[in-house]
């Protein structure tokens, strides 16, 4: 899976809906079920995804899909333990 | 406007489609952070403490809502009149106002609270009070009100490394800055009036 589809997928399930409804040049305004509940739980899977990688800088900028999906590219260049399996 | 003179918009309430802030003093404001600093969850986004703050830490950080550069509301639901939150705003520096929420009922937790009222506050801020930029910093770790700003067009504009200890994760905590200025504000200000954020009464 394309790190842009991973973040459709990842934001999708955070906010209860189909992955078709999660366009790529999605973000906090458009979406908007993307929600403070919705958003503690796409932190929360990235947290767990980038194993302790996940910065102060990098929580600051993950407010689109394009942002989570550079981010899940920057990860699996580093070869994180969840971005590897993904 | 210099930060010495008054906001007198303040002395009222700010009415949004669902919420009213309702301007408050001092011993309100310390009294409705002691009631919502008990739990524990919103503890460990502000304050960061494995202790509720006592009467005397509030007291010595909350000091006299002055209508000038310390602005403190109860958030309270227009439909059944209860109080739901504390918000306070801060004009620290020439043109420039920050601020501090806690969503006390949690039954309220990611139902468009706060950016619903920072739209009205800002707007008011912007046509009352002549600021220039609305500046806060977010704790690493609270990722919902990162959400709320970001919401809001506000933009990262900064990072103060280890400025908190944070006791409940046991090690120090980072900060960032958010920012909401200039033409960018004024545009956010327009469609939020367009879009009727700040009622009148």
């Amino acid at each position: 899976m394309s790190p842009s589809d991973r973040a459709r997928q990842i934001v999708a399930n955070a906010l209860h809906v189909d992955v078709t409804a999660v366009p790529a040049d999605a973000d906090v305004a458009t979406l908007t079920g993307w929600d403070s509940i919705a958003h503690v739980n796409i932190m929360m899977v990235l947290e767990e995804l980038a194993a302790g990688q996940l910065t102060s800088d990098d929580v600051g900028n993950l407010f689109s899909v394009a942002a989570i999906s550079a981010f899940l590219a920057s990860l699996a260049a580093s070869g994180a333990n969840g971005m590897a399996q993904a | 406007m210099s930060k010495r003179q008054g906001i007198p918009r303040f002395r009222q309430p700010i009415l949004t489609p669902r919420f009213e802030l309702q301007p408050i003093g001092r011993w309100m404001a310390i009294r409705l952070q002691h009631t919502y600093l008990r739990d524990a969850e919103i503890r460990s986004l502000l304050t960061m403490g494995h202790k509720p703050p006592g009467w005397l830490k509030l007291l010595r950080g909350t000091r006299r809502a002055n209508g000038k550069t310390r602005f403190y509301h109860a958030i309270v639901d227009r439909s059944t009149g209860a109080t739901i939150g504390y918000h306070a705003v801060f004009v620290t520096a020439w043109k420039t106002a920050t601020f501090l929420v806690i969503v006390g009922d949690k039954a309220w937790w990611g139902k468009g609270v706060v950016p619903e009222i920072r739209k009205a506050l800002i707007i008011a801020l912007v046509r009352h009070g002549g600021m220039a930029q609305i500046s806060s910093r977010v704790q690493s770790h609270n990722y919902s009100s990162m959400l709320n700003y970001a919401k809001l067009g506000f933009e990262k504009t900064g990072m103060l490394h280890m400025s908190g200890y944070d006791e409940v994760r046991g090690k120090p905590a980072d900060y960032l800055v958010f920012s909401l200025r200039g033409q960018k504000m004024l545009d956010a200000v327009e469609k939020w009036e367009a879009e009727g954020a700040l009622v009148s009464e």
